[in-house]
């Protein structure tokens, strides 16, 4: 009977136990589920109108790896010090896994108070109304911290006049030449890339003298828009009646010109670490590619002795340059931590900051205050990133209006379908044209 | 039974080959097998070679066939294990793997104990449900799953990542097969000398089920530590990502990771299994054979 | 009455044994079973009240192309996968078993070797390996004056991608299950077999595969029902994810539970991801059912 009384007592402590754990995490702030931050901070009772918060950041990876992960950690010290109450939890992502996380997050409930977007993402959080409105906290703003932004730049993050973001980073592609590639080939660099033309002479020079020209940019619409954007007038994006802006002849000449250098290329593909191996080991002459990419270029610099610039991408006659731009915004989530991450948001925009993080590591920022800064202006790559962008063209529009999740995939699909010749330059160029009218105007 | 011969004349072969010539059947019977062999092993030894190569950043071009730098080695897996990310899911995934199958091990030995050697009312009924489990794919259950670890608040939780696994058809099957085999006269006897039901099970079935429980425990260990789709979607937050999330987002093109970092971790993450197959080789080829062999 | 109560008092400690076990068996499969199914028949949102829609998430899945050539790549993928498997799995278990001692234990050893290596690993390695122009395998191939092969890129190779990582790693399990069949199969039928003048051909045939029929026949269900289910690999080496699309150029490497998996996480539609759930079931279930038919007549004709 004894023994009896135990067996019971043990099937009931494990069935208490197995409830124990449904209901504890319940309780609220289950924080102490993130072991490996700091934020455990004890709410201290009677402190109501100033309680500790934490805040979670989410930010791209190459945002928080090396040098950019030094800045991050210098502002979250310094903010933290002048903001005694509030904590932040950094936490990068791979950039589309922000967009994805914040999806399962309507459902789960896990989700940022702050986090870095891209322009491209909106389409999705629109849809999701998971971004809080910044307008009447903007305008309550001082005109000097309004006024320090980019105009344009702060339009893109309005929907129906309310504003969903601050101007905090931008892009812009260009073209990264491998010095010693080209002088084997008997190539002046110096004398640059005047047109298309040229450029393909240059290819086929390189090609004839055993290396790569490019990799495959026909694997996305991405790089496939920055040589686009080399045309008079190129635009991407929509028009007021929802046709797509994509002019068709000009498209499919971009796509015939990519698959003629394509032939004098490589298999690998821009997006592969073979390219940049390729690049980085004199076998590849040219690689489109954003700012970030120069950090892995200036380290082969040391490393192994690699001679490389980087150059606007070449247009279809002098006067035109290619290239893709986009810009990032800070988002804030509607939640109990709007203030706070407020605060942190208009931390990180201000000026002062935006031009430790442009200058440290030249990366362009929409804030016209930093990019008119002297110690910016130095900046050769932040530069030659406000050139680019001057040309380029947007990388995903449309911005706030839903489109099929996987409205990407199938223009790509396009693309390499007119790369393994399924379609030609025109019935390809003619597809992603009517595709994009048609998903746009659907959804 | 003795060891069984298929082809003694292969045997006879191979036991004579030092005396007579190799005869054709026999060399081609080795060359299949080295080929084999090589293509087992190149993937893992060219992991290992990647790991032990000078960088200059173009290792995935520059195909070594062997390492050249034990010194780089060592610093590529210095790096990793400096990264506080990679520490971190190597203790999230072996927590994950020691909850689960501390908790696999417990249930399911505990069940197994009745259906192996009791008789009661809807045993055939029960055990019949339970392995039906084992025929319903996990696509199935996995979203609902998902939304009640939600509901739980057990997202990014131990117990979100552990629990719902522990009543594992496999488990139950693998230990009732072991247990039925365990002497029926030492529960009589035992129950004759007073001992609860309880106390047979803690105090006679489970020590001697031990290479049952063993060979349970490294095969769980496998599937758990190689485990992605769950812990892909309960661990949303980097402070839980599993090995096997963080290698898999190293893949990724826009995670902007060289070769030799995504070599170095699956290296690294490699380690436990394979030291476990050296160590336990023999319970883990036995388990698997009982278990084909019964089912 | 008296009887059901005497019953339940003397065997209550069997169910309270069995308590735990079916506890978390009820809440972490049952249920979400019947919840997933529920789910499947409703047009789901969070903290929504339930709204039914019959079997329109059904259609829905059914009817879109992307499922239609999900469904081809898993028909096409299984097809291969399993056959070349099980073959190669069976090849290198007569293989291992015609060794003597050290060396049948070394093969057996060194080929099960693979099988330890967590699929993520085997993709995140074999996408290296698979790489264009200077992967191993194209520079392999190039050897032999084939020219480069975009495994990861070009939809006719794609699944060919996968069976291969696929083989690589699951052979060796199924050999070590065959093996121990063969090592069961009574050593006189050989010597019988050698008296009547039969080859070793005529051997494997006659004596071996009838002897293990049944380990193959448990190896082709499990393999079916884990292929089925594939995942982890297309959705690496397709390097997948939500936003940017998933399943590769043209959906060569997508696969329902991929899709399931996009439909819930990607889109939010977690209702039709629950009705691919279940098609998928139905779909294993058949398949598992034909195969148990399928044998069934064939040891009847026997």
């Amino acid at each position: 009977m004894k023994i009896k009384f135990y067996t019971a007592l043990f099937c009931l402590l494990l069935v208490s136990l197995l409830l124990g754990a449904c209901a504890a995490p319940s309780a609220p702030n289950s924080t102490n589920n993130n072991m490996n931050s700091s934020d455990d901070t004890p709410s201290e009772p009677g402190q109501a109108a100033e309680e500790p918060v934490t805040l979670d950041f989410w930010i791209y990876s190459d945002y928080a790896t090396g040098p950019a992960l030094e800045m991050q950690n210098t502002f979250i010290s310094e903010f933290e010090a002048a903001n005694p109450n509030i904590k932040i939890n950094l936490i990068s992502k791979p950039g589309t896994d922000i967009g994805a996380g914040l999806i399962a997050g309507a459902v789960s409930g896990e989700m940022p108070d702050v986090f870095v977007h891209g322009l491209g993402d909106t389409p999705t959080y629109s849809t999701l109304n998971i971004l809080e409105n910044l307008t009447p906290m903007f305008e309550a703003m001082p005109e000097s911290y309004k006024n320090q932004f980019i105009p344009e730049v702060l339009e893109k993050a309005k929907s129906d006049g309310n504003l969903y973001g601050l101007p905090y980073t931008g892009y812009s592609t260009m073209l990264y030449r491998n010095l010693k590639v080209l002088k084997d080939a008997g190539i002046d660099p110096d004398a640059g890339i005047t047109d298309w033309e040229d450029w393909m002479n240059q290819m086929q020079k390189v090609n004839a003298n055993g290396a790569a020209s490019i990799p495959v940019l026909t694997i996305n619409w991405w790089p496939v828009e920055g040589i686009y954007a080399g045309q008079k007038d190129s635009m991407t994006g929509f028009d007021e009646q929802g046709n797509s802006n994509l002019d068709v002849d000009k498209l499919a000449d971009t796509i015939s010109f990519i698959l003629e250098a394509q032939e004098l290329g490589t298999q690998v593909g821009i997006f592969d670490q073979g390219a940049v191996d390729l690049f980085i080991s004199n076998q590849l002459a040219f690689f489109p590619g954003g700012p970030w990419s120069d950090v892995t270029f200036r380290a082969a610099v040391d490393e192994s002795g690699l001679e490389y610039d980087k150059i606007l991408i070449p247009g279809v006659s002098a006067e035109e340059h290619g290239g893709v731009k986009g810009y990032e915004y800070i988002g804030i989530t509607t939640g109990p931590n709007v203030d706070a991450a407020w605060k942190w948001a208009t931390y990180l925009t201000d000026v002062e900051q935006q031009v430790r993080w442009s200058s440290t590591l030249g990366r362009y920022v929409p804030n016209q205050e930093a990019l008119d800064s002297p110690t910016v202006k130095e900046n050769a790559l932040v530069q030659l990133t406000a050139d680019s962008a001057q040309n380029a063209v947007f990388d995903y529009p449309p911005y706030f209006k839903p489109m099929p999740p996987d409205w990407m995939a199938q223009v790509n699909d396009i693309l390499g379908g007119a790369a393994s010749g399924i379609y030609t330059p025109q019935e390809a160029a003619q597809k992603i044209v009517d595709d994009l009218t048609t998903m746009y105007n659907n959804k | 039974m003795k060891k069984t011969e298929i082809f003694p004349q292969f045997l006879s072969r191979v036991t004579s080959k030092f005396k007579k010539p190799l005869q054709p059947t026999s060399f081609i019977k080795w060359v299949l097998a080295l080929v084999w062999f090589v293509i087992a092993i190149f993937p893992i030894w060219w992991m290992f070679t990647i790991v032990f190569t000078r960088g200059g950043g173009s290792v995935s071009i520059d195909p070594n066939l062997f390492p050249n730098s034990i010194a780089a080695g060592i610093e590529n897996i210095s790096n990793a294990l400096r990264e506080n990310q990679f520490m971190r899911a190597y203790f999230v995934t072996t927590l994950y793997a020691v909850v689960q199958i501390g908790g696999e091990i417990l249930l399911c030995s505990m069940a197994a104990y009745e259906f192996a050697l009791f008789k009661f009312p809807f045993k055939r009924a029960l055990f019949f449900i339970a392995l039906s489990a084992m025929m319903i794919p996990q696509a199935v259950t996995l979203i609902p799953t998902y939304l009640l670890v939600v509901d739980l608040k057990w997202l990014n939780t131990i117990q979100g990542l552990a629990v719902p696994g522990m009543a594992s058809a496999f488990g139950l099957f693998l230990l009732t097969q072991f247990m039925e085999k365990l002497p029926q006269e030492m529960i009589q006897a035992a129950s004759i000398d007073g001992a609860s039901h309880f106390g047979i099970f803690w105090k006679i079935i489970l020590p001697l089920s031990k290479n049952g429980i063993i060979t349970l425990a490294i095969l769980a260990f496998t599937l758990t530590w190689g485990n992605y789709l769950w812990p892909f979607i309960i661990s949303t937050k980097p402070a839980w990502y599993t090995i096997s999330v963080l290698v898999a987002g190293f893949n990724r093109h826009d995670s902007w990771v060289t070769i030799d970092t995504v070599m170095t971790v699956s290296f690294l993450a490699s380690l436990p299994p394979l030291i476990f197959y050296i160590i336990f080789q023999r319970q883990i080829v036995e388990g698997i054979a009982v278990t084909g062999l019964k089912g | 009455m008296q009887k059901t109560r005497k019953r339940l008092s003397h065997y209550w400690p069997n169910y309270v044994m069995l308590l735990p076990f079916f506890t978390v068996f009820a809440i972490f499969f049952i249920y979400p079973i019947i919840s997933g199914f529920s789910m499947s028949i409703q047009h789901w949102r969070p903290n929504a009240s339930f709204d039914f829609v019959g079997a329109a998430n059904y259609i829905k899945v059914l009817q879109s192309p992307r499922f239609i050539k999900a469904m081809t790549n898993l028909a096409i993928y299984v097809f291969t996968t399993v056959p070349i498997g099980i073959m190669v799995a069976f090849g290198l278990a007569i293989l291992v078993n015609s060794f003597q001692g050290k060396w049948s234990q070394f093969f057996r050893s060194a080929y099960f070797i693979p099988s330890m290596i967590p699929i993520f690993l085997a993709a995140t390695v074999w996408r290296w390996m698979l790489a264009p122009d200077y992967g191993t395998i194209n520079l392999l191939l190039g050897l032999v004056g084939i020219p480069s092969i975009d495994w990861l890129r070009n939809p006719q190779f794609m699944i060919s991608a996968l069976v291969m990582v696929d083989v690589w790693r699951s052979v060796g399990f199924n050999m070590i299950i065959l093996l121990a069949g063969l090592k069961n199969i009574p050593e006189m039928y050989y010597d019988a077999a050698k008296v009547d003048g039969a080859n070793t051909l005529q051997q494997i045939f006659h004596i071996t595969i009838p002897q293990v029929e049944p380990i193959l026949f448990l190896v082709t269900v499990n393999g079916f029902i884990s292929a089925m289910q594939i995942f982890d690999a297309p959705w690496i080496m397709s390097d997948s994810n939500y936003s940017m699309g998933y399943g590769g150029f043209l959906q060569g490497m997508l696969f329902p539970v991929m899709e399931m998996m996009g439909r819930a996480f990607g889109s939010s539609n977690f209702s039709e991801a629950s009705a691919l759930g279940f098609i998928l079931l139905v779909i294993i279930l058949i398949i598992t059912l034909i195969l148990f038919a399928l044998r069934a007549r064939y040891t009847q004709e026997m």
